[in-house]
């Protein structure tokens, strides 16, 4: 009897979650979408004259590149562009570069008593979707505000929570000739862009960053999370993992005041 | 194998083989629904050159579907070459040996068509069924 219960909970959670997830899947994956959430830059500098650059990879064939230089011991910028390809039918499953985003940041930064790391960054981005193609030019301008908070651990372990604010404003023009109102209607219904440049979209994105710092290389791990929280709707897809390597240059090369004593 | 478990495992396979394509053409469909109570006939020659037949009888209350060649258009089908398709429709009942023709006032402009665009379908490399429907009915035959 117990055995029986058992099953019929499994069932039914089979039905009520698991299902439902790969339906959702197998229709979603094949169809094209117009955000994704990109890597948060959390815990960039550690001080004045810190000149960082690297890279970074993700899920849906999203692949980044970074570079930034702290003026003071408090404010530095960033500037950042992610490619991937989400755009097209069956595109996230592709490793093709057909969308990017590039943003730029100004960050306020502080490091605390006991480790402690705190900062927000102010950014702005643009960026293109399925660029060349023949049938439309969407275009994609964001502003957002990203506080964040961390601690390091012995040192090297590092971790940091984030939430990105994001306004997003689309601007979308068909490339066919002579396009009568059906046909623009038929370009929106095909390309699943639903009323996307009509309305300022609002998304909501937190994040979660492990990282481990050797001084002069830091390599984080981020998974992050795109929440619609209001505006207008767009289809996107809701969250990311990302694998990063950055490399302070400055730290290879000491300045006096920080050189050996010789 | 019950039938929930034989869709979730189309689906899932659909998921990783059936979306390899970036512009997937649209299925375009014309479809006559004939609300009359008698049989209407069709002829639609710009869409039966390779059909043996180009007249189709609609029985009362049925529909013809007619499939669209995808050579025909590009992603979908535009509103201009949708107008090329229609030109040379003809829909025409025999009642006592008289043929009475539907005005083309009734079916010559998209708009007079029901357009329903069905989202989230793969059926055979389509991503989606475009579907333009003309309810035919008593009152648009001149008599």
């Amino acid at each position: 009897m117990k055995c029986l219960t058992v099953k019929v909970r499994q069932m039914k959670f089979l039905k009520e979650l698991i299902f439902p997830v790969i339906i959702g899947y197998s229709l979603a994956a094949c169809n094209p979408a117009y955000y994704l959430p990109t890597k948060q830059n959390v815990q960039v500098f550690d001080k004045k004259g810190d000149i960082v650059a690297g890279g970074n990879l993700g899920l849906y064939g999203t692949i980044g590149a970074e570079a930034g230089y702290a003026f003071t011991d408090h404010i530095g910028i960033y500037s950042s562009l992610k490619g991937f390809n989400i755009s097209t039918y069956g595109g996230s499953e592709e490793k093709v570069i057909r969308d990017y985003i590039w943003d730029n940041e100004f960050i306020l930064y502080s490091k605390l008593k006991y480790d402690f790391y705190a900062a927000c960054n102010f950014g702005v981005g643009f960026g293109e979707f399925d660029i060349n193609n023949p049938y439309y030019e969407l275009k994609l301008n964001r502003q957002f505000v990203q506080p964040s908070i961390g601690v390091t651990f012995f040192d090297v372990i590092q971790t940091s929570l984030s939430t990105r604010f994001t306004r997003l404003d689309y601007t979308l023009n068909s490339l066919a000739i002579n396009a009568t109102p059906y046909d623009n209607q038929m370009m929106r219904d095909y390309f699943m862009f639903g009323d996307l440049d009509h309305r300022d979209i609002c998304f909501l994105e937190p994040a979660i960053t492990l990282g481990l710092d050797f001084g002069g290389v830091k390599t984080q791990f981020q998974y992050s999370r795109a929440l619609n929280i209001g505006g207008g709707s767009v289809r996107n897809w809701d969250q990311n993992l990302f694998l990063s390597f950055t490399f302070n240059i400055s730290a290879f090369f000491p300045s006096p005041k920080h050189g050996i004593n010789r | 194998m019950k039938l929930q478990n034989i869709i979730i495992a189309v689906l899932v396979f659909m998921a990783f083989t059936g979306c390899d394509t970036d512009y997937p053409k649209l299925c375009e469909s014309l479809e006559i629904e004939n609300n009359c109570d008698k049989s209407i006939e069709v002829s639609f020659e710009a869409l039966s050159k390779k059909d043996s037949s180009t007249i189709h009888k609609v029985y009362p209350y049925a529909v013809d579907c007619l499939i669209v060649d995808s050579n025909e258009y590009d992603l979908w089908l535009s509103e201009a070459q949708f107008l090329t398709i229609i030109s040379d429709l003809k829909i025409y009942i025999v009642d006592d040996g008289d043929t009475v023709y539907v005005n083309t006032s009734h079916y010559n402009k998209i708009t007079l068509w029901e357009n329903e665009y069905v989202q989230d379908y793969w059926i055979e490399g389509y991503p989606s069924v475009n579907r333009h429907v003309l309810k035919v009915t008593n009152e648009m035959f001149n008599r």
